[in-house]
């Protein structure tokens, strides 16, 4: 029993990620951003691309860029002075103190005219990092001197450990002394200031650091101390996805992160860790992480799903008990008719009609529409979980154990509900798992009816807007949910089921035709 | 009647015609001679007919259980009203300039009254009927086509191939239709009803290739696949000739369903306002419409009616179907005799298809 429920869990996690190769490839339909000639960072569409990582391949990463081949790339022109050296500069700026490890070494190995060239394009960073003061660095010569006596002073400041301290140290303590000593570091203290950005608890370690994270990077929101906490976690939000977004510009892979680096730097790759991390990205309607406003609204989109699912499987079960029962009587055609006619009905014609017998214009109670609602949801599923449960009692009424029991003078009532219903449940349960998809389709559908603040009213707002990150951030949840939901459901029948367990304690995988 | 006779009658469908009521070779006619005095032709068939009974497909039997069920008939009623709606659709409903906005049935020559823009509700019921069908129709062959040939080719080949479809089936199965087709039809650049009914014919295929598999398999043990393998067949005769005409049964219910449910997922997408290219009339626009007009009950009634009234006819039409082609059902006037008491199938826990659950085979003492 144990092994078949951890072999189904385990074969779910192939059909999870066929789920979302699809959802991806749901993702990719949407219109690339502003079409534009070149890649390159002066385009004007380049951050959108960015921000979808529609610079990177698809599944497979076979070259994937980090600090290192930017930095060199970027030295490459700088040191030229050819015709793409003005963009080349902005981006050894851009890169900042990350790059120097790959950067100021090779000074000397340059021609005289190169080097001094490369020193003046590095000359913002100096201003940057506040060493700048009284220095000319205009002046080639004096630059590259400059540069040549700052390696020769900090390079071993520029290792990971290095900074992870100093880091550490001046949340610790914020000292100034312990501030410019992070400014030196410029972008290569980044990912270590974002990490303790994202940990500390502390409000004013907190301005200090996205100040000094704004610095570096020239962008971003600083978290002030007096702003409101739903505001902080927004700001927070922005830097961990810019870092999402452009961390690998900032970061050198060594050869075990570069050769994972390969799947995961792509978009597939991107798009799931993502999701896997919980980082659904900002909402396109309104800039809220995804997050919080799924947190806010995913509670009335279960209270209907769930709602829904007890009032149909409470209603289903005897309903069609009784019907198989008393099979061919008034009762069971009726039903059965009825039934029919329900499971026809779409459920949104169902929602408008409740809807204008409830009395439509005038407000509704929050109460009454949410019971409006879970009819109108449960109602498609209530007539097709009655008729498995009729034909599943009459599978089971018509077996000898049945007769068994009414022939030693067992009540009929006992017959039905002890003999017949327990054996009859089992399969209802995978049927029950297999209607979760189709009660949150019709929940969706159902709240923009009644104007329930749910899960599907917010995304029918976002299919108008296009807004692909909620779209995705519904979807791939839910389907991992039903997904899950599945495997319970499968488990639970096998274990419910003595037959099959006993089927499954024997099987010796398919039998050869 | 064994079982490898209903397994082939489906096959024979074909000879059914030709051959019917009086089958026989030539070595039956030699048989006859040696016993029934000098040949001829006329009396051998007359000394034939007696001995030889009627030939009786599965097929026939299936289609006369289906001709004398009258849920079938009110279905297939319904279906050819809606098919001459459809394809009388620009005689029928001609679209007038528009007249006053919101005008109450009957008024003003309107049959169904007019909706918010002053056109012609009747019309647009009409070719929303149009639209409606060839949608459900369009995009159940490919549906039907789609899952077929992969849940032949899973149960057939096996191996790697199954494993692939099977993660695809649980794949799909697990994202809710509606809601994918939302999304996609909003993230791409250019949404029409084409890719509206792709979409849906490739979300919907799993539950159809679960069935076909699953028979293919059951299929594969049999006696007369050994048989047919022994004699030489090739593999790609032995599927197209002995395991595909199984595969009838489910893709006939499937296809039934299938329509319903494409109409339901097309309508709701109308009547949620996402936006297609093309703008044609359909119900789920008018629904949609309905919601801004509180007292405007015409707007609700016909289009839902028309909408529920295929739903209804083709969910009748499949169970009907399914009831038909399930060899346990009872028979009807045509076949022979009585069943033999079937074997149990070995089912653990139902199918997992789509549209309602089948009906019961009645109890064994009627066999």
């Amino acid at each position: 029993m144990l092994r078949y429920a951890l072999r189904r869990m385990l074969w779910s996690v192939p059909a999870l990620l066929a789920t979302s190769f699809i959802l991806f490839f749901v993702t990719t339909l949407a219109p690339p951003p502003v079409a534009e000639d070149d890649a390159h960072a002066t385009s004007p569409a380049e951050p959108t691309r960015r921000a979808r990582f529609l610079d990177l391949p698809r599944f497979v990463n076979q070259r994937p860029v980090d600090v290192h081949t930017r930095a060199a790339a970027a030295l490459a022109h700088v040191a030229a002075g050819d015709d793409q050296h003005d963009r080349a500069a902005r981006e050894l700026v851009r890169l900042g103190g990350a790059a120097f490890p790959y950067v100021l070494p090779d000074l000397e190995a340059l021609e005289p005219e190169a080097r001094r060239r490369v020193a003046i394009a590095l000359g913002p960073v100096a201003v940057r990092m506040g060493l700048a003061e009284g220095l000319d660095l205009a002046d080639p010569d004096a630059a590259t001197l400059f540069w040549t006596r700052f390696w020769d002073d900090r390079a071993l400041d520029f290792t990971r450990p290095v900074v992870t301290r100093a880091v550490d140290r001046f949340v610790e303590h914020g000292s100034d002394a312990r501030e410019d000593d992070l400014r030196v570091l410029d972008t290569f203290a980044l990912p270590a200031v974002l990490r303790a950005l994202r940990t500390t608890r502390n409000p004013a370690t907190r301005l200090r650091l996205s100040q000094i994270a704004q610095h570096a990077a020239a962008r971003g929101p600083v978290i002030d101390f007096t702003s409101a906490p739903d505001r902080v976690r927004r700001e927070i939000a922005d830097w961990r996805e810019w870092w999402f977004v452009y961390g690998t510009d900032f970061v050198a892979l060594s050869g075990a992160e570069r050769s994972i680096a390969t799947i995961t730097d792509t978009q597939y790759g991107k798009w799931l860790r993502r999701i896997a991390n919980g980082e659904l990205g900002l909402s396109l309607l309104d800039g809220e992480p995804i997050a919080d406003k799924l947190r806010a609204r995913a509670p009335v989109t279960m209270l209907v799903c769930a709602l829904a699912m007890l009032a149909s499987g409470a209603l289903a079960v005897p309903l069609g008990a009784l019907g198989a029962w008393r099979r061919g009587s008034v009762f069971d055609v009726t039903t059965s008719a009825a039934l029919f006619l329900l499971y026809a009905v779409p459920t949104f014609v169902l929602a408008e009609v409740l809807l204008r017998i409830g009395g439509r214009g005038t407000a509704l109670p929050e109460a009454l529409r949410v019971t409006l609602a879970v009819a109108a949801v449960s109602a498609g599923s209530l007539a097709t979980l009655s008729r498995w449960q009729r034909v599943a009692i009459l599978d089971v009424l018509s077996q000898d154990f049945i007769r068994t029991a009414r022939a030693k003078g067992a009540p009929g009532l006992r017959v039905l509900v002890v003999h017949a219903l327990r054996n009859a449940l089992a399969p209802m349960v995978t049927v029950m798992g297999l209607q979760l998809p189709v009660l949150l389709a019709g929940a969706c559908v159902v709240e923009d009816v009644f104007g329930l603040p749910g899960i599907g009213f917010e995304t029918l707002r976002a299919l108008e807007v296009h807004d692909a990150p909620w779209l995705m951030a519904v979807l791939l949840p839910t389907s991992v949910a039903v997904t899950l939901g599945l495997v319970v459901s499968d488990v639970a029948y096998a274990a419910l089921d003595p037959q099959l367990r006993e089927l499954l304690a024997t099987r010796q995988g398919r039998s050869a035709p | 009647m064994s079982d490898e006779r209903d397994d082939h009658g489906q096959r024979d469908a074909d000879h059914d015609g030709r051959h019917d009521g009086q089958r026989h070779t030539p070595l039956d006619l030699l048989r006859r001679k040696s016993d029934a005095g000098p040949l001829s032709l006329r009396k051998a068939r007359a000394a034939a007919a007696p001995i030889v009974a009627p030939y009786v497909t599965a097929a026939r039997i299936a289609y006369s259980k289906l001709a004398h069920d009258r849920s079938a008939r009110a279905g297939a009623v319904i279906i050819a009203v809606l098919a001459v709606v459809a394809l009388s659709a620009d005689l029928v409903g001609r679209e007038g300039a528009p007249d006053r906005v919101l005008l109450p049935p009957l008024a003003g020559g309107h049959l169904f009254g007019t909706d918010a823009l002053g056109r012609d509700l009747f019309a647009r019921v009409v070719h929303g009927t149009r639209l409606s069908l060839t949608i459900g129709l369009g995009g159940t062959i490919l549906l039907v086509t789609i899952g077929v040939v992969l849940g032949a080719l899973a149960g057939f080949v096996g191996g790697v191939v199954d494993g692939i479809v099977a993660r695809a089936v649980e794949a799909l199965m697990v994202i809710p239709t509606l809601l994918l087709v939302l999304v996609v039809q909003a993230l791409l650049p250019h949404p029409t009803t084409t890719t509206l009914v792709l979409t849906i014919a490739l979300t919907r295929w799993p539950e159809l290739a679960r069935l076909v598999r699953a028979e293919v398999l059951r299929v594969l043990g049999r006696d007369y696949v050994a048989a047919a393998r022994a004699l030489g067949a090739s593999p790609l005769r032995i599927l197209w000739r002995h395991i595909m005409p199984n595969a009838v049964g489910p893709a006939i219910v499937a296809a039934a369903f299938g329509v319903a449910s494409i109409v339901i997922i097309q309508a709701s997408v109308g009547f949620l306002r996402v936006p297609t290219a093309d703008t044609l009339a359909s119900w789920g626009e008018s629904l949609g419409e309905a919601r801004s007009y509180p007292g405007a009950w015409w707007l609700v009634a016909f289009p839902g009616a028309a909408l529920l009234a295929t739903v209804v006819a083709f969910n009748l039409v499949g169970d009907a179907a399914r009831d038909a082609l399930d060899p346990w059902s009872p028979r009807t006037a045509l076949a022979p005799g009585s069943p033999a008491s079937p074997p149990a199938p070995a089912s653990p826990g139902p199918p997992r298809g789509s549209g309602l659950p089948p009906t019961p085979r009645r109890p064994r003492e009627t066999a």
